[in-house]
């Protein structure tokens, strides 16, 4: 079982195998799913080059960075990319992202919807372009 | 129960089965039940405080003495110590490179051990198993300790499990400790199973340039700070991993 903790506007904040020692801010709701907590993880994963739940770094110039999403069972996917909103046709689960390192910078790709996905664990990818 | 249950008794004073039966119960189980308590020697029997063996020469390992937490050993219901420093006794390690195991062993009619070595680790009757020692062919590499040297950090008192990580957020989380931890550790990991390398996290990159220490204490609680700005290490900032999501995991001891 997995216990999932949602910020007061819905989205989740995080989640994680116990519940018993959160402590809850005004606004927090706590729910559970009956997930283990890998699988739980699992249900959406952003990764390059196999490393996920750390920053990617890379320099400008550098070859193309692909981001593979994984949200499997699912047919389509909206991902926030720096805040824009990109819809993925998913194939098996899975889709891919190509990402320029023209220019230095941060690209922070998440879930767009976080009431249904979590940005918490593998759910965010960071990729930081530097000179 | 009153401890002791027996009782002094006078010269010329008869001794009855009752006092006999309480002093025995005294000094076998410490003056409990028999179905209450095991006996002192059953309870001692995996008894070690203050054995270390260490490298002594190419060809040798010792158990040093010291004074301020000698040696002492239960063996086959014997309690020994030592008064000295116990060293292998020379020619016993020898043939190709192997795992010797280190063996406190218990001679009848002294209260001091000594050891031996051999490389099955099965124990003999007068033998405790206390380690073992990495043999190259030619010397011993290491010693390897399978006794608590008595100042072994516990188990956490407190374990929050892996949790999911995001900037943006504080978790709070109640220790149950009854009082503010004296050490609370905060690892990162980049799996939910914590299969990754465990990175200890002791501050993050909170805004551009700014590095903060993450956790705070209370009697109650623990609270980490995950950083305020996407798009930084908010969750880890270290020289061996920068993060801005993953899984933390709190430790706690009092």
């Amino acid at each position: 079982m997995t216990f999932i903790i949602r910020n007061a506007d819905g989205s989740i904040k995080t989640f994680a195998e116990r519940s018993d020692d959160f402590v809850l801010t005004p606004g927090e709701t706590i729910e559970s799913s009956p997930l283990s907590f890998a699988r739980y993880a699992q249900r959406f994963t952003l990764s390059s080059a196999e490393r996920s739940g750390e920053t990617i770094a890379a320099h400008v110039g550098d070859p193309v960075i692909t981001v593979e999403v994984s949200c499997p069972e699912q047919l389509a996917v909206d991902i926030d990319i720096n805040g824009t909103i990109e819809h993925l046709e998913l194939a098996q689960g899975k889709a891919s992202l190509a990402l320029s390192t023209e220019i230095a910078g941060a690209f922070v790709i998440q879930p767009a919807d976080r009431k249904l996905y979590s940005a918490a664990g593998n759910g965010t990818l960071i990729v930081e372009v530097v000179e | 129960m009153a401890y002791p249950l027996s009782s002094e008794v006078t010269p010329g004073q008869p001794t009855a089965s009752s006092q006999y039966n309480n002093l025995r119960r005294d000094a076998v189980r410490l003056g409990q039940a028999d179905l209450d308590s095991l006996d002192l020697s059953t309870y001692l029997k995996g008894y070690t405080s203050g054995i270390v063996p260490v490298v002594l020469s190419t060809t040798r390992v010792r158990v040093p003495y010291n004074a301020s937490n000698p040696p002492r050993i239960m063996i086959n219901g014997c309690m020994l110590c030592a008064v000295t420093h116990t060293d292998l006794a020379p020619g016993l390690i020898s043939g190709p490179a192997a795992t010797w195991y280190i063996f406190a062993v218990r001679t009848p009619g002294s209260p001091y051990f000594s050891l031996a070595v051999n490389t099955s680790p099965v124990e003999g009757v007068d033998q405790r198993l206390i380690g073992h020692l990495n043999w190259t062919g030619t010397a011993i590499l290491s010693t390897v300790n399978y006794l608590s040297s008595g100042v072994d950090l516990p188990a956490a008192q407190y374990d929050s499990g892996w949790f999911a990580v995001a900037v943006g957020s504080t978790f709070t989380k109640a220790h149950g400790l009854g009082m503010s931890p004296s050490i609370v550790l905060l690892y990162h990991s980049t799996d939910a199973a914590g299969t990754s390398e465990a990175v200890l996290v002791t501050s993050i990159l909170s805004a551009a340039g700014v590095i903060k220490n993450v956790v705070g204490i209370t009697p109650s609680s623990i609270l980490a700070d995950a950083g305020i700005t996407a798009g930084l290490s908010g969750t880890c900032y270290s020289t061996r991993r920068e993060s801005g999501s993953g899984y933390w995991r709190i430790l706690a001891w009092r």
